[in-house]
């Protein structure tokens, strides 16, 4: 039964300013490395990584976009088919903050998901080691009341540089997509073929 | 304003593209290792490079003498300081064109792109105009450009030190740049091309090259030569076809991997040139412009359209004509 599950294949979509660190959570997250030596990503990059999450073998296939803003233009051939969406900030940095919210509905208008308000998005405040945290502008409570704001989405601090969170916030998210996908199946479930029972799951981490 | 003024009028150094840097690189091979081993343009060796043996394995002795046979012609078909081009060009536009498809010796790129865009023309008309830029006047993307500096070629040799003379030159013509295109300002990858050029030639000539090359010289001093995109198709269609087998054996997730990281046997100048020239672009690919526009334009049309305005405007204020260009090739 096990080698007959089949892979499930979860895109996901990196947003943020340029210079956040997109790609260096994607690549801390991958890789487990740490550069300060990335170019700065033009168009558009991906990795994939595969995660067991509840005894289903997942292939995260994660998208990293250039953050100047004229490129989001070539959003919408990125977005397409998009299972969920990471959102990043700088905590240092303001104004990366403040443009989460055109970030999130660029995403919307441009992805055109199925079921815009529950679309699974996490919040990602990146770069918490910077200066020991001294140079932080954003605190932790705006960057949650952010969140509540927009449906309570689940938020994170990390640290791509000392690999702080970056695991938990990627399983998050591709555990949110997962149950997203979950429940579209359901509501297809009379035309497609009716899911099979292992993947009635007991919640909790079996990892 | 922030601007690096010590350095804005200072030539900047041939670094490591000219052909006696190559021959030092390889005089020096047989010795003790490099402290840090580079590849032949520069850039810091990982250790998993493409070919095991390096870059830097000298030539055959053969391969020198045809080199320097073919640098002798070309300072001799430009003439000291690039005086005899225009006349050169004007008469025997032919040979120009079959010597520059062999390759411009790369020694001689950094005045020869000059020549062929015509920035030296702008460059000659406005003098004191590039100084100006980078002294006085301030660009709104200044921010947006110094957050980039360290994030291009960060592997490079040149460009590595922080704030060092690479780093500045950088800035400096980025910066005049934005200045001069406000429309246009600064775009995210101007770095690479700004970059590349530097390694050929000083802050100015590079600006007025990036000048010429985005929005145009003063006459197009190559009109009928000047190919503009078509190249560029044809160029990515032969690396397809190189690769061609083997691209199509695999899975969605590795090919990003290869389409950015073509063997050393594709890249190769010798082969791949003259499999890219024996393309022919067609006008079939203007239809499919017009196709495409079309349904760009369509009522179907979503508003992400009206989106992609601003880019394509920047695309086609580049100088390099929309694809109308592309039948130019009527052979």
């Amino acid at each position: 039964m096990e080698s007959l599950r089949r892979r499930t294949l979860l895109k996901v979509i990196v947003l943020g300013d340029s210079g956040v660190g997109k790609t260096s959570l994607m690549n801390q997250y991958v890789h487990k490395k740490f550069s300060q030596q990335y170019k700065a990503t033009i168009g558009a990059d991906f990795l994939t990584k595969e995660v067991l999450i509840e005894d289903r073998l997942v292939t995260l296939q994660i998208w990293d976009t250039a953050g100047q803003e004229r490129f989001q233009s070539l959003g919408v051939a990125f977005y397409r088919g998009a299972d969920c969406c990471v959102l990043v900030y700088d905590v240092n940095a303001k104004r990366s903050f403040n443009t989460l919210g055109t970030w999130h509905d660029e995403f919307i208008n441009q992805a055109g998901p199925s079921d815009p308000k529950h679309f699974p998005f996490i919040l990602v405040g990146n770069k918490v080691d910077q200066d020991a945290g001294s140079r932080r502008v954003v605190p932790e409570k705006k960057a949650k009341d952010w969140c509540a704001s927009k449906g309570n989405i689940p938020y994170f601090e990390t640290s791509a540089k000392d690999d702080h969170n970056v695991d938990d916030a990627f399983l998050c998210i591709a555990k949110l997509a997962l149950e997203h996908e979950h429940d579209q199946d359901i509501y297809f479930k009379t035309v497609a073929e009716s899911a099979p029972k292992t993947e009635e799951q007991p919640a909790g981490c079996a990892c | 304003m922030i601007a690096y003024i010590s350095c804005c009028t200072v030539k900047v150094p041939q670094v490591l593209t000219t052909m006696d840097k190559k021959k030092e690189v390889d005089d020096m091979e047989p010795g003790p290792a490099l402290s840090r081993s580079l590849d032949r343009v520069g850039f810091i060796k990982t250790e998993q490079s493409n070919s095991p043996e390096g870059t830097l394995k000298s030539r055959p002795a053969h391969e020198c003498g045809r080199e320097e046979r073919r640098i002798r012609k070309w300072r001799k078909m430009i003439g000291a300081g690039g005086s005899d081009w225009k006349h050169y060009v004007r008469r025997n536009p032919h040979v120009v064109k079959r010597r520059i498809r062999k390759g411009i010796p790369d020694c001689l790129r950094g005045l020869v792109w000059q020549l062929i865009s015509g920035s030296r023309d702008l460059l000659l008309m406005n003098p004191g105009v590039y100084e100006t830029l980078v002294i006085y006047e301030t660009s709104t993307s200044e921010l947006e450009i110094i957050r980039d500096i360290s994030r291009t070629f960060p592997s490079h040799i040149f460009f590595q030190q922080r704030h060092g003379t690479g780093q500045r030159s950088l800035y400096n013509v980025l910066k005049a740049y934005s200045v001069y295109d406000r429309d246009v300002g600064y775009v995210q990858g101007m770095g690479f091309i700004a970059g590349l050029l530097l390694l050929y030639m000083s802050e100015e000539d590079a600006f007025w090259l990036i000048v010429a090359l985005l929005k145009g010289a003063v006459h197009a001093p190559m009109e009928g030569l000047y190919q503009s995109m078509k190249v560029v198709f044809q160029v990515g269609l032969a690396l397809l076809r190189f690769c061609h087998d083997d691209l199509v054996k695999l899975p969605f997730e590795e090919l990003l991997h290869s389409l950015r990281n073509f063997p050393d046997e594709a890249t190769d100048p010798d082969t791949l040139l003259p499999l890219a020239l024996s393309f022919k672009v067609s006008s079939h690919l203007e239809e499919l412009e017009k196709d495409y526009r079309k349904r760009l334009e369509g009522p179907n049309a979503s508003s992400s359209n009206k989106r992609l305005q601003p880019l394509r405007s920047t695309m086609n204020g580049a100088g390099s004509q929309p694809l109308s260009n592309l039948s130019v090739g009527k052979k």
